[in-house]
């Protein structure tokens, strides 16, 4: 019914990167867990930045990941293209215009109605989802593409325990990332008033930041984030159109596990999570694993309802 | 008793007010013109769709099915202010309800439909309960997420057949009619099921249960200051909801034939979202019509779009989705139905009765009408409450019957602390109230005024202290069990239900006064409309006590600030409450509203009514008030006579400081007055 | 003092009405501020006082009138485009940035003026005027007391430079010694030539501050003097807990007579 729309390709096409090495031992299932986590801390910061900042929870992260994973295979090349561009460059290119990507969307679809509710804005971030997703859709089907990893070789060994090299590329980069992120939002100033916007955006306009504009850089900067993730977690799964929403949905469990208040929780529930999720699906039996991601996101309800007070409460203290 | 009598009655050359009988006009006839309308758009569908060229009868079934689920997206969304995006969820359970309990249980369909209904039913009350104390969007989140399990489960579960899915079994048949897939008539089932939804979502909205859950979702707190249950009223939009989806499921198994997971991805949620929005969230006509546009939409671009761009037509949807839900979204927030209510608009202007109705409200003065409103009403409202009171005896006399033994005092608050996050906003503040008496509360900025009201009302729960309401220790109480007690505020920004007429928002208010629930409301059961004739009745009563009758059929909204101060405490009075709490009601009154506003309040105090008032405007408070109650800091000055309080030197100090120069000695005397713990007041509103 | 009158009005406010929605906050209020002048606006709570800031600096739109500062009209523009003009307001409970460290509170402040030269010198006379913020550089503006906080608050205003500070209440909930301080840095703003508008509802405090008062109620100016002005303290007690007052003083209210047109009082001298 409804065309084909309805008919598509299963979203569990991107699985955790074990489930391809099978269920090892411990040390190894821990490792891919902090490998996926990184990824769902990138997204969760994401999320974080545009929330703080706006007010917004941005529904299109996971895609804009997608978007920043499929314009590095697009500029990359499929394995063994030959007119390829080399990798930093494609990596960059595609952050920078995911980054883009980002702002003007905000621009032209967030900004007009600004100062409507928060589910207005969400259902608006869903609209923003779909677009992202169909743009991918048109050039690339529902195929799915890998990338070869940053470096080739085989796995290292560290303190006797295998790890792919794209796993440390993903755990060595979230690093340096997340460290910029903290030096760019306390050394710089538009760093500080991007967190003055976020901490007080009265006491923000007081000192004549226009908290509209930092809207589209929050935007900007969550895509950027998106983007990065995409790109370096390419070589490790296949991209699709529709990788973005469970992803997404996973990017808010960290954020909530992660306490939804400062960048350090959001990094550690993205960890946490990604840890969670490793063990849970690497030591249940088959048929449970067999659900996939319908195992961790069932830990997104517990967790809300253990901690709905995270969200909840300053929005409780200001009503009435 | 006729209503429009009893307004009009020895009030010779009263106004020309719109009988209440006439603003309720709901009908059992009233939804015939709408679904005479969907109606022939639907059931001709078999004819125009093959005409377009693009469109088959496929698209029809289609169009009912989305319609009904589109209905559940608009009661839940629309009118309860609730994202649950689960859609997918609900629809899927109807589909695999009806063919696993065939399949495994050999039943019937029509009766697998009714099982996988009340499953569906009961599984959404479940989640409803868990989730709705969730706010908003991590509400849509949630329910997001559990949509996505659901898809999971329906593709992995060996009872939904995993991927390749599950037969369906036998027929939806009447008698011998068998309606299977292929049919034009199996069309026809899909489209008086759809139309039957539709009238239960109209039901359902256009009453009792209705106007509390659009109060809910303009203003949840002021619908717990009248005694609604948001939770309760969340939850059967969505049970209401939930039911249409899985009856929509079951009927579109047996339109497959084989139900697959495929067919129950996010996609479809989303796709839902985008037709309610695309016909008005806050429109259940919209609905049919906001699907019938994407659908056709839909079509038209698979069949059109790869003449212009040479690709896969099914890699349209997705972009042309997401590109429409944006532009209706920036362009047309209303979504069609908006367009509908400007068509009405505009044929109701032509009709020269209407035009000079408009004129008549229009032109009338507005001092005019506040004198008119303090002359009689509130004399002649006396004898019109005492006169309805009868009509509901239920709660009347039940809470009469609680504060007849002899009460002590209406309302007593003893030592009530509240703190937040550190800051004490409240120190141990005490208050007695008895009935007939006016209770001013002042104090300077940050006292903790309204603090100490939302800690009454339920609205904040204090860190220690006790309040009883009546003899009933009510501390901590959620407000609507509050308000049960007979307890009725009005709030420092009137929060009135803006979109709602007068009347209706009145009729919240008098919410308790009848117990109509949603399955009498949908079926139009006696009770309804029982009901309804008793809640008008009240808030008619209610708007004449402060003069406000003759505005009954106007948006909220759209009167001036003075009168929805009014409406305001209208709303507070159809509750019959034992106690008042009125936060700043002079606020933004000129001097001679607020001179009528006194007197308004003298006239409910010498109806026994016990009231405690906020007030800035001390000209006003202390004309009114029998005693007055200092706050500073969170602490409670004193209580006196306003006489005595005027002249009080701690008061005076309290407000106008105390002398820079002799603050050696000021300090030692209004140590009381500016506690040290005063001295670190946190950020708000980071 | 006598000179005040004859300098140019810095700040000018025609007939300025705020509104939220359907109510009228501040109805027609007119007043001047001269180079170096203080004035103080008082009244009790709820008789406009905040919103007639909010609706000078832009913080809420006005609903009429006009405003302009150094003659350059700045009605209707948002807050954060006036504080570019000069125009800084230091809001009703400090507003500061409360996880963020004084040194960058202070920074902020200084935001409009982007790189400029200027702010590390802005920097070093605000922490001379405020020697406790200087001692507290690292500290978290949320963690200092009451009136340190008061302090960091004016002290992030004077950071952009501004024409005329405007500070709301800078003794609410505060103690009596640490309001003593404030003052005390206020009055050094002022005879280092600093043009302020200080609301305040502590009277007695407002009148050590202040070259002239503005008593404001129900959201119209009531009356004006010069701060050395013996106060008729029945009125003032009446302005603020109501109760029998003279009605002379209360008609004056309604007429709006009481704009700025003529600032200088009849009464003083």
């Amino acid at each position: 019914m409804c065309g084909a729309a309805l008919v598509r390709a299963s979203m569990m096409d991107w699985m955790p990167t074990f489930f391809a090495t099978g269920i090892g031992q411990l040390p190894e299932t821990l490792a891919s867990g902090i490998v996926n986590g990184c990824i769902y801390a990138l997204a969760a910061v994401s999320l974080l930045v545009v929330y703080n900042v706006t007010g917004v929870i941005n529904f299109a992260v996971g895609d804009f990941l997608m978007a920043g994973a499929m314009l590095t295979l697009l500029f990359a090349g499929p394995n063994g293209d030959p007119h390829r561009l080399p990798l930093a460059v494609a990596v960059l290119l595609a952050v920078v215009i995911v980054t883009a990507l980002g702002g003007l969307l905000e621009l032209l679809v967030i900004h007009p109605r600004r100062r409507q509710g928060t589910i207005f804005l969400l259902i608006l971030t869903i609209g923003i989802s779909s677009v992202l997703e169909g743009g991918a859709l048109i050039p690339t089907g529902s195929l799915t593409y890998g990338l070869r990893p940053f470096t080739s070789g085989p796995a290292l060994s560290i303190v006797g325990v295998l790890l792919p090299r794209q796993d440390l590329w993903i755990v060595g980069s979230t690093l340096i990332v997340m460290g910029l992120l903290w030096y760019g939002a306390t050394r710089t100033r538009i760093g500080k008033a991007l967190r003055a916007c976020e901490v007080n955006p009265t006491a923000a306009r007081l000192v004549g930041i226009r908290v509209d504009r930092y809207w589209t850089i929050a935007f900007a900067l969550g895509a950027l984030l998106a983007a990065f993730a995409g790109a370096i977690l390419v070589p490790v799964t296949y991209a699709t159109y529709d990788m973005g929403i469970p992803i997404t949905l996973k990017a808010f469990v960290a954020w909530i596990l992660g306490g939804a208040e400062s960048p350090v929780g959001a990094v550690a529930g993205g960890i946490g999570f990604g840890v969670l999720e490793a063990v849970v699906l690497g030591y249940s039996p088959a048929s449970v694993a067999n659900y996939g991601d319908a195992v961790p996101l069932l830990l997104l309800i517990v967790a809300l309802v253990i901690r709905r007070r995270g969200l909840t409460r300053q929005m409780a203290v200001t009503r009435v | 008793m006729s209503v429009t009598g009893s307004a009009s009655a020895g009030r010779p050359g009263s106004r020309a007010v719109v009988p209440v009988s006439v603003l309720v006009a709901d009908r059992w006839w009233a939804p015939l013109g709408g679904l005479a309308l969907v109606g022939a758009v639907f059931f001709t569908m078999p004819i125009w769709m093959p005409a377009l060229g693009f469109l088959s009868v496929e698209d029809g079934v289609t169009v009912t099915l989305y319609t009904m689920l589109a209905l559940g997206m608009v009661l839940v969304l629309g009118y309860c202010g609730q994202l649950m995006l689960a859609t997918n969820a609900l629809f899927g359970v109807g589909a695999y309800g009806l063919a696993i309990l065939a399949l495994h249980q050999g039943l019937n369909p029509w009766a697998g439909m009714a099982v996988s209904a009340v499953a569906a039913g009961a599984g959404a009350a479940l989640i409803g309960v868990m989730v709705f104390r969730l706010t908003g969007h991590l509400l849509g989140l949630v329910t997001l997420a559990i949509g996505y399990i659901a898809f999971i489960v329906f593709e992995t579960s060996p009872l939904t057949g995993g991927a390749s899915g599950i037969g369906v079994g036998p027929s939806l048949s009447i008698g011998g009619a068998v309606f299977s897939g292929g049919e034009n008539s199996f069309f026809y089932v899909c489209t008086v099921a759809a139309l039957i939804s539709l009238v239960v979502a109209r039901n359902l909205v256009v009453s009792r249960t209705g106007r509390a859950l659009r109060a809910v979702e303009a203003n949840e707190a002021a619908a717990a200051s009248a005694g609604v249950n948001a939770t309760h009223y969340k939850v059967v939009a969505f049970v209401t909801g939930a039911i249409i989806a899985s009856v929509a499921g079951s009927l579109y198994a047996n339109y497959v034939g084989v139900v697959g997971a495929s067919s129950f991805t996010i996609l479809v949620t989303v796709e839902v979202l985008l037709m309610a929005v695309v016909g008005g969230l806050r429109s259940i006509w919209g609905a049919p019509f906001g699907v019938l546009g994407v659908v056709v939409f839909q079509a038209a671009l698979q069949t059109y779009g790869p003449d212009v761009v040479h690709i896969n037509s099914s890699y349209f949807t997705t972009i042309g989705f997401g590109v429409v839900l944006i532009l209706v979204l920036l362009l047309l927030p209303g979504g069609l139905a908006s367009i509908g209510d400007g068509l009405a608009r505009m044929i109701a202007s032509w009709s020269p009765e209407a035009n000079a109705a408009n004129r008549r409200i229009s032109t009338e003065s507005h001092a005019v009408a506040l004198q008119a409103a303090l002359g009689e009403p509130s004399t002649g409202a006396v004898a019109g409450v005492s006169a309805v009171a009868p009509v509901a005896p239920g709660i009347t006399s039940d809470v009469e019957g609680e504060a007849d033994p002899d009460p002590p005092c209406l309302l007593e608050a003893v030592g009530v602390t509240c703190r937040f996050e550190g800051l004490t906003a409240l120190d141990g503040a005490s208050l007695e109230l008895q009935a007939g008496e006016v209770v001013g509360l002042i104090g300077p900025n940050g006292a903790g005024k309204t603090t100490f009201f939302n800690c009454l009302s339920g609205h904040v729960q204090p860190s220690s202290g006790v309040v009883r309401l009546g003899g009933t220790d009510v501390t901590g109480m959620a407000p609507y069990r509050i308000a049960r007690h007979g307890l009725a505020r009005t709030f420092q920004n009137i929060e009135l239900f803006p979109d709602m007429s007068v009347l209706e928002n009145v009729m919240v208010g008098a919410h308790l006064s009848a117990h109509a629930g949603a399955l009498s409301a949908i079926f139009r059961l006696p009770g309804h409309w029982r009901d309804e004739r008793v809640l008008a009745q009240r808030a008619e009563h209610a708007l004449e006590r402060v003069g406000m009758e003759r505005y009954a059929a106007r948006a909220a909204g759209t009167l001036p600030y003075g009168q929805q101060r009014r409406v305001e405490i209208a709303r507070a009075l159809a509750a019959q409450p034992h106690v008042l709490l009125l936060d700043e009601p002079a606020a933004g009154l000129s001097a001679s509203e607020a001179q009528e506003l006194v007197e308004l309040v003298r006239a409910l105090a010498s109806e026994s009514l016990g009231i405690v008032m906020v007030e800035h405007n001390m000209r006003a408070l202390m004309d009114v008030a029998d005693r007055v109650t200092v706050l500073d800091s969170g602490r409670q000055l004193l209580t006196a006579l306003p006489d005595e309080v005027r002249k009080d030197e701690t008061v005076i100090a309290s407000y106008l400081g105390t002398s820079h120069l002799d603050l050696s000695r000021a300090s030692v005397r209004g140590a009381g007055a500016r506690p040290e713990g005063a001295t670190s007041v946190p950020e708000e509103g980071a | 003092m006598t000179t005040a009158t004859e300098r140019p009005a810095v700040l000018k406010v025609e007939d300025l009405s705020v509104a939220y929605g359907a109510v009228r906050a501040v109805r027609g209020v007119s007043l001047a501020l001269r180079q170096a002048e203080c004035l103080g606006v008082v009244g009790a709570n709820g008789a406009g006082k905040t919103s007639l800031l909010a609706g000078i600096c832009g913080l809420v739109r006005p609903a009429g009138g006009s405003v302009s500062l150094d003659d350059a009209a700045i009605g209707g523009l948002k807050v954060e485009e006036t504080v570019r003009r000069g125009l800084v307001l230091v809001p009703e409970r400090r507003q500061l940035f409360a996880s963020m460290s004084v040194r960058d509170n202070l920074l902020l402040g200084s935001y409009v003026l982007g790189r400029e030269r200027k702010v590390p010198q802005q920097l070093e006379r605000v922490e001379e005027l405020f020697p406790t913020l200087a001692r507290r550089r690292e500290q978290r503006a949320g963690t200092l007391s009451g009136g340190e906080q008061q302090m960091l608050a004016i002290a992030r205003g004077l950071m952009s430079t501004p024409r005329v500070l405007m500070v709301d209440e800078p003794s609410l909930g505060l103690a009596p010694v640490v309001v003593d301080a404030v003052v005390d840095a206020l009055r050094e703003l002022r005879r280092q030539g600093m043009t302020l508008l200080i609301v305040e509802q502590n009277v007695r405090l407002a009148m050590t501050l202040a070259d002239r008062l503005l008593v404001m109620e129900q959201g119209v100016v009531v009356r004006q003097t010069s701060a050395d002005a013996v106060l008729d303290e029945e009125a003032l007690v009446a302005a603020y807990l109501g109760g029998p007052t003279d009605p002379k003083a209360e008609r004056h209210a309604d007429d709006g007579g009481a704009g700025s047109r003529e600032p200088s009082s009849d009464r003083s001298r």
